[in-house]
């Protein structure tokens, strides 16, 4: 057998080949790993990691300061902390919080009172992620990784948590929790297979992959465009790209653990400090966030651990080069979900319920950090709040999951009009 | 026009256009059918009259073998086909009898019912069973089971929420009270001994473990669920207006807006008495799990003193589960619902305003069978939405091969079913790539890709890898029981009988996409180029045909259909 060079990757070995996928005009942006063109440090130029933390956190245990609401059962023993504008609610059980706020209070802001139409965990998770109950809009992440997909191999990654791509399916990519993406590249899915099969050598992966090529190619051009057949082709080619280029990021990356949020956080932090992807999406959910009974107990335990894994994200982020800046952290914005709120008020097993209205925290770059936009009412419903300035005003618009996201698209540069027809951003977020 | 909406079996039974003949008899629980147009077929002015069929072709046959089950056409299918296109009909209702049918079923409408997860909140080791992704797995396809036999044994449709029976298998007769017989094995027919109303899968373990409720949600999820899948009305579908005068805190006040606020009564005063229904289904695991594996009929009046909203559906009072289940029967919403799925799921895209009339076409097909299943799956597989054929195939709409299919697919073609630890990596998350490869999780995951990305495309090459290196192998050791390489004996090059190679490529051709092409044709060329050089960088002549066989199995002619 002609002996094979470890050097080359099938994408070189493609490449170097009479009619590679940049035959297809597919190739030349899509290189993870080739130098990109570098963004100005503006909205377009930022990163994203959105934590998402299904079950329903309760915000009164860190985001929402409602002491002085006598319709809010909050914590024994909780108190008012403040860094500068930016107040939270503090615990003794939850250094990790005060520690974060400490550090990156400067960076985070918090919306409070935000509105997601419904109080069932998949419908409020759609409407959290998408602004919408429509089965076919894009979460914020799939559009903020979309809009840039020429310049990422990856543009959204799904290490954790739920993904809603709409129409950007082909630029959203989930790793799996067990190490399937990794073994999906390095050919190692193969091993686990009861019965034994070979992996074909990297030169004969490479012809196979240029003989594919070839015959999207050919399909591609004997099939008009505009139809079902030529989409499906489009998808097809650009994936097959993809796929290559990341096959050959396989070893490189460190695609391992991802069981825990320490490691989806690290893998996230190497993709985005490679520029291999734009977005990044984990999951966090403790000891579950879902409290109808002992809601104190585990919502602290979660927001303890929680905040500890936010500081860890952080001081990753820190650790590694950006792209135009010193550091990654300084070109990452981080936003952190919960899909819907608890009641204002404990129940008879010392629970809270579903309840519409929630708080998101936003961190980073290109935002109003060290503030609190939002606020609650006396029956524990946000408040309308005035878009300028963030204050709220009775004639002011509701600060829905979908004003959040349009104002997360504002802020990366990325027109809201086109993917949230007729919702403004909330201009004082935007930093 | 021509008869566009037409159906051949609309055509056989009734004449397109037409209503069911007049000596139809409904089951009690059956809508009648709407007034039917009148045509005259004696009026050459009508032209509704000029009944043109759509043509069926290779394509077509490939499109209904996958969905019938879950393989590819024969070769001498296609060839019966292509000598007489007529006979498309006879095949398809053939397909419908065979042994694979009832798992492409229980495949396609588990991305309507959402019940296989790889997690329930009850374990198996709670009734000392050690295998727990078997377990989850029986649990998940009891709901779907049901669904199965309706289509395998052309049972009316109305019996998926009145039967009185489910389905369970050696491993849920160990969890669940049925009266599984001690020597039986398999999946089969049963009833619950707990007292459970027959109620078809609404009075199922398997259904309600994967839609739990609460003491706050008191069963309204349920009922969303029971909409959704049955009457194709999602109440989650529609934002909700949280009127900010009302006190949701206050029992009071959340009750009499329930019931009286604008904003809250479009769904709740049909949402709630809807869920009343389903008390029986109430668990309290204050002790154990295990309390949800019983119907409780002493907890069926369970909303008395938590909703305080009695039983009823849309308006009309009832008691009990079953008489749930006739209400929806009669629905005139539940076949059209069917009927809806049903033209989603086979023809792959959801029903638009433009299908309005070819939509209600198929629910009349469905009514005037009285709600037997098979002659709307027939109706749905003959029409021309569904026959791909004629010059401008690219029009209509294609799609692609899901996880299910890769898997089952692979197994007919190359004798190859890729598992780990005896569990299919197709179609598990634990064990394997499900979601990744396009799959439902019914969790984060809740409806399949349908369009080809990048996890979907590596699956594709990996198992097209493993498939090819098994079938390769195999068949040159089996000649005589050869699957793909019927031609050659693996001595073959360039040099040594070329003319067999292009034959076996002619043959593959024909038997992966259902083509035909010419021994001196450029799909042959472009193999026999990749074959030698395949040979050249390997020296192995396996090697070439492995790599051969794989490129086939990741061609967009193998991947859309």
């Amino acid at each position: 057998m002609p002996a094979i060079l470890p050097s080359l990757t099938r994408r070189q070995l493609l490449a170097a080949a009479p009619l590679g996928l940049r035959g297809l005009g597919l190739g030349a942006g899509m290189l993870g790993l080739s130098p990109r063109t570098a963004h100005a440090l503006d909205g377009s130029g930022q990163k994203y990691v959105f934590v998402v933390n299904y079950g329903g956190w309760d915000p009164t245990r860190v985001f929402a300061a409602e002491f002085a609401n006598p319709f809010v059962d909050m914590e024994r023993n909780a108190g008012l902390a403040s860094i500068g504008d930016l107040s939270f609610v503090d615990h003794d059980n939850r250094p990790a919080v005060r520690a974060f706020f400490e550090t990156w209070g400067s960076r985070s802001l918090i919306f409070n009172g935000v509105l997601v139409q419904s109080i069932a965990h998949e419908n409020c998770l759609r409407i959290m992620m998408t602004g919408s109950t429509a089965a076919d809009r894009s979460d914020w992440g799939a559009i903020l990784g979309g809009v840039q997909a020429p310049s990422f191999a990856l543009p959204q990654v799904v290490i954790g948590g739920p993904s809603f791509p709409g129409e950007f399916g082909t630029f959203v990519t989930r790793t799996g929790t067990g190490g399937q993406l990794q073994s999906l590249l390095d050919g190692t899915l193969l091993d686990w297979s009861d019965v034994p099969v070979d992996t074909p050598d990297l030169r004969v992966q490479s012809r196979i992959d240029r003989y594919v090529a070839a015959r999207i190619e050919a399909e591609l051009g004997r099939t008009a465009s505009g139809g079902n057949t030529s989409a499906m082709l489009d998808a097809m080619a650009r994936g097959h790209s993809r796929a290559m280029d990341l096959e050959e990021l396989a070893q490189i990356v460190d695609w391992g653990d991802v069981a825990s949020f320490s490691g989806q956080a690290g893998l996230a932090a190497e993709l985005l400090s490679r520029g291999i992807s734009r977005v990044a999406t984990l999951g966090f959910s403790g000891q579950g966030w879902d409290t109808h009974a002992d809601n104190d107990t585990i919502q602290s335990a979660n927001f303890q651990a929680l905040f500890s894994g936010l500081t860890g994200l952080m001081d990753t982020l820190k650790s590694l080069p950006g792209e135009t800046t010193e550091s990654l952290v300084d070109e990452t914005v981080v936003v952190v979900v919960s899909e819907m709120g608890r009641t204002p008020q404990l129940n008879s097993t010392d629970g809270k319920d579903h309840w519409p209205y929630t708080s998101t925290l936003v961190v980073g770059p290109g935002i109003a950090g060290g503030r609190v936009i939002g606020g609650y009412d006396s029956y524990y419903y946000g408040l309308p709040i005035d878009p300028q300035s963030g204050d709220t005003s009775e004639s002011g618009v509701l600060l829905t999951s979908e004003v959040v996201g349009a104002t997360l698209l504002a802020a990366a540069d990325v027109d809201p009009e086109e993917f949230t027809p007729g919702v403004a951003a909330i201009e004082a977020a935007i930093g | 026009m021509a008869l566009t909406r037409c159906t051949w079996v609309a055509l056989l039974v009734w004449g397109c256009g037409s209503s069911p003949s007049s000596g139809v008899i409904h089951t009690a629980t059956a809508p009648s059918p709407p007034p039917a147009p009148s045509v005259d077929h004696n009026d050459p002015d009508t032209d509704e009259q000029v009944a043109v069929a759509p043509i069926p072709t290779a394509a077509t046959l490939r499109r209904a073998s996958l969905d019938l089950r879950g393989v590819l056409p024969t070769v001498d299918e296609l060839d019966q086909l292509e000598s007489d296109p007529n006979l498309y009909p006879e095949m398809v209702a053939a397909w419908m009898d065979d042994p694979r049918f009832g798992a492409r079923v229980r495949d396609q409408f588990a991305e309507v019912f959402l019940t296989r997860q790889d997690y329930y909140y009850v374990f198996a080791s709670e009734y000392g069973l050690d295998n727990e992704v078997a377990f989850v797995a029986s649990v998940g396809d009891e709901p779907l089971r049901i669904i199965s036999t309706i289509f395998e044994d052309d049972l009316p449709w109305t019996e998926a929420v009145t039967g009185d029976w489910t389905m369970a298998d050696n491993i849920l007769a160990q969890a669940f009270p049925v009266d599984y017989p001690d020597d039986g094995s398999g999946w089969m027919a049963v009833q619950y001994t707990d007292g459970r109303p027959p109620a078809g899968v609404l009075a199922t373990n398997g259904m309600w473990w994967r839609y739990p409720t609460n003491s706050s949600n008191l069963n309204r999820g349920r009922a969303n669920a029971i909409s959704r899948i049955f009457l194709c009305e999602d109440y989650l579908s529609k934002s909700i207006e949280f009127d900010r005068n009302v006190n949701l805190l206050d029992e009071d006040s959340l009750n009499s807006a329930l019931q009286t606020n604008p904003g809250c009564v479009a769904c709740h005063n049909t949402l709630d008495p809807l869920a009343s229904y389903l008390f029986g289904f109430d668990y309290r695991l204050y002790d154990s799990m295990l309390d949800t594996t019983y119907y409780h009929p002493e907890r069926e009046q369970g909303w008395e003193d938590t909703t305080g909203i009695a039983p009823g559906y849309y308006g009309e009072p009832g008691y009990t589960l079953d008489q749930l289940g006739h209400q929806i029967a009669a629905d005139p919403r539940f076949p059209r619902c069917l009927a809806e799925q049903m033209f989603g799921l086979y023809v792959g895209r959801s029903a638009t305003v433009d299908d309005f009339d070819h939509v209600t076409d198929l629910r009349n097909v469905l009514i005037g069978s009285e709600m037997r299943v098979r002659p709307l799956l027939t109706a749905v597989l003959t029409s021309d939405e569904y026959v791909l054929g004629g010059p401008s195939d690219d029009a209509l709409h294609k799609r692609m091969l899901s996880a299910d299919l890769l898997s089952s697919l692979m197994v007919d073609l190359t004798g190859f079913r890729f598992m780990n630890d005896g569990y299919d990596v197709l179609k598990s998350d634990a064990y394997g790539v499900r979601t990744a490869a396009g799959g439902v999780d019914g969790v984060f995951a809740l409806q399949p890709a349908t369009e080809p990305n990048t996890t979907i495309l590596l699956v594709h090459e990996r198992v097209a890898q493993a498939a090819a290196d098994s079938a390769v192998d195999f068949d040159l050791d089996n000649p005589s029981s050869a699957r793909l390489l019927t031609v050659v004996d693996g001595t073959e090059s360039p040099d040594v009988h070329p003319e067999l190679m292009a034959e076996q490529l002619q043959a593959l051709h024909r038997r992966i996409f259902g083509k035909s092409v010419d021994v001196e044709g450029p799909e042959v060329e472009a193999g026999l180029a990749l074959w030698t050089d395949l040979y050249d960088l390997s020296g192995d002549r396996r090697v070439a045909w492995k790599g051969v066989v794989s490129a086939l199995l990741r061609d967009p002619d193998f991947l859309f259909y």
